[in-house]
Formats: C-alpha cells, structure tokens, sequence
C-alpha cells in the first residue's frame, strides 16, 4: 500500500475553519438543488437541478475521505442517471405542467405538506438529540491507513460482503432485460417475446433430438420381436 | 475544528424530507422519480457519514450497492414512463390508476 493514498485522500486542514465553510457550501448547494427539482414546473430544469444536488453530494463523500464512492456518485448520477433522464424528457417532448396544475389535487395537498413536515421534525430532531460518536482518527487506525481507496473498499465488498455484490450484479442484469422488455412496442414486441419464447438453446436442441431417437429405436425394437 | 457527523446526517435528513415532499406533492411521474433519487442520495450520505465515523468500509461498500439499485429502478421507471406515453397517456400520477382494484 502506498503512502500518498492516505496522506492524498484526507482533507483535515489542521485549525482552519476551511472545511465547515465548504461544507456550508456543498450543503446548501444540495439543498438548493432538491427544492429546485420539487418546485420546478419543467421537468427539465429538474433534471439539472438534481446534477447540483449529485455533484455536491460528491464533494461531500471527499470532504469524508471517500473518494471512491465520491467518484462513482459523479460517474453513475452525475454520468448516466442524469443524462438517461434528460434523454427521456427530450424524447418524450414538451411536457411542462401548469403551476396550479404541478402538485395534486388541492385538498389532499396540505395533508401531504403536513405529513413532510412532521418528518422533517421528527428526523431532525431524533438527529439533535442522539449522540453521535466523534469522527475517528484515520491516521490512529490500521483501516484509517488507505481509507476509502477502491483496494480497501474492494477487499470489503468481495470479502465480507460478496453475497451482497453477486445479488446486486443479479439485480442490474434483471433491469437491464426488463429495460429491452419495456422499451419493445407494438408489433415488435409481440414478435420478439414470442420468438424469446420459442428459442430453444442448442442443450435443449440436442436432448430433444436424443429422446426422438430414443422413441425411434424403442418402436424399431418392439416391431422386431 | 471539523465538521461533526451530526451535520452530515442532519442534511442527509432534510434531504429525505425534500425528497419525500416532492413524491408525495408532484404529480409528473418522471419529477416523482427524480424526487426518489434525491431520497436515495439522502440515505447515502448518512451511510457514507456513519461509515466515516467508525472508519470502516462496510457503509461505502452499501452506499455503492444503493447507487446500484438506484440505476436499475431509474431504468425500470424510465421504461414504464416511456411505455406509458406510447399508450397516449399524460404522466399523471393521478391519472394512471389502472392497478387500483
């Protein structure tokens, strides 16, 4: 392991108050960026307003020392997630609500308004009561050494967690076939599912071509004797 | 002076609220679906703040396995919410209640 990971990846700036300004920052850039996103009309300006909220949560995980997890939120929400949006909302055209029209029906709005509040108070305050520990020294540790370097999270994941990692693999390869499933239309996905269906593997060509044979031989046997 | 985990998941807390209001207020199935984004980052910053706390892995290593779902459900809803507008439907979330018994 080399040195410069942990001694690169950690953001302590010792007796400055550097870090509690950029956490300001990025937080309330984050929380901008959501309320955008819920208030906006256009479903585009959403979308982007979601990468602000994405990119400083990303700036967030490496105030924490996580790098990699800060790069993948960048490359996976940031990269695809956003940019997948952004092509459906172009796809499917100009869909902007009217602003009466945005939330739903007027009488069940101040329920729903109420019901967020009283969770926000609720997880807000469970937050200022509980007594968190205090952030652990990396440098004190054996694990601080190298801390959030893809070598340490990968020695976790397929070690400790490696049943976790296989059923999400499971996972993304069911969306990626109900995504080709969903984006069929029409005629061509009448077609293609019943020719899915109807495909049979070369194994299951050879075991039916064998049982054929063997019903063949079984009658040639009997008309014999 | 740094700043303490409470910070991190005070905002990831008002981030799930933020996120919840938008599903429970907006009616555009593609904002409802951004809005469940922003609940699942939520959920990711306090795993990520926790995991930092301790410093161990094993909250990275799940903040990793939500960003993994996450993909796969904005996959699955965008399909549907295409699918459904090929049916000449508006993305109304108050409209679409054909599951409803």
């Amino acid at each position: 392991m080399t040195t410069f990971a942990a001694s690169s990846w950690n953001f302590d700036v010792p007796g400055a108050p550097v870090e509690v300004l950029l956490f300001a920052l990025f937080a309330a850039l984050a929380i901008f960026g959501a309320l955008r996103v819920v208030t906006a009309s256009d479903p585009f300006v959403s979308a982007l307003s979601l990468l602000f909220n994405f990119v400083s949560l990303g700036a967030l995980y490496l105030m924490l020392g996580q790098a990699f997890v800060a790069i993948s939120q960048i490359l996976v929400y940031a990269g695809a997630v956003v940019v997948l949006f952004l092509f459906v909302i172009a796809y499917l055209g100009d869909r902007r609500e009217l602003a009466a029209d945005a939330v739903r029906a007027r009488a069940l709005r101040p329920f729903a308004l109420l019901g967020v509040l009283a969770l926000m108070v609720t997880l807000v305050a469970v937050v200022i009561t509980a007594d968190f520990p205090k952030l652990a020294e990396l440098h004190d540790t054996a694990a601080g050494f190298g801390f959030g370097s893809p070598q340490a999270i990968g020695e976790t994941f397929l070690g400790t967690y490696v049943l976790a990692f296989e059923v999400t693999s499971l996972v993304l390869l069911v969306a990626a076939i109900g995504g080709i499933v969903l984006g069929l239309t029409g005629r061509a996905r009448h077609d293609r599912l019943r020719k899915l269906m109807q495909t049979r593997s070369a194994d299951q060509q050879k075991r039916l071509h064998e049982s054929e044979e063997r019903k063949l031989k079984s009658e040639r046997g009997v008309g014999t004797t | 002076m740094s700043v303490a985990v409470d910070w991190y998941v005070g905002l990831s807390a008002v981030l799930f609220s933020i996120g919840a209001a938008g599903v429970l207020l907006r009616r555009n199935a593609l904002v409802v679906l951004l809005s469940i984004e922003i609940m699942l980052n939520a959920g990711n910053l306090a795993l990520v703040a926790f995991s930092r706390t301790h410093a161990q892995h094993d909250g990275q290593v799940f903040a990793i396995v939500v960003m993994a779902i996450a993909a796969s459900e904005v996959v699955v809803g965008l399909g549907i919410v295409v699918a459904l507008s090929h049916m000449r439907r508006e993305l109304d979330t108050d409209e679409l209640a054909e599951l409803h018994g």
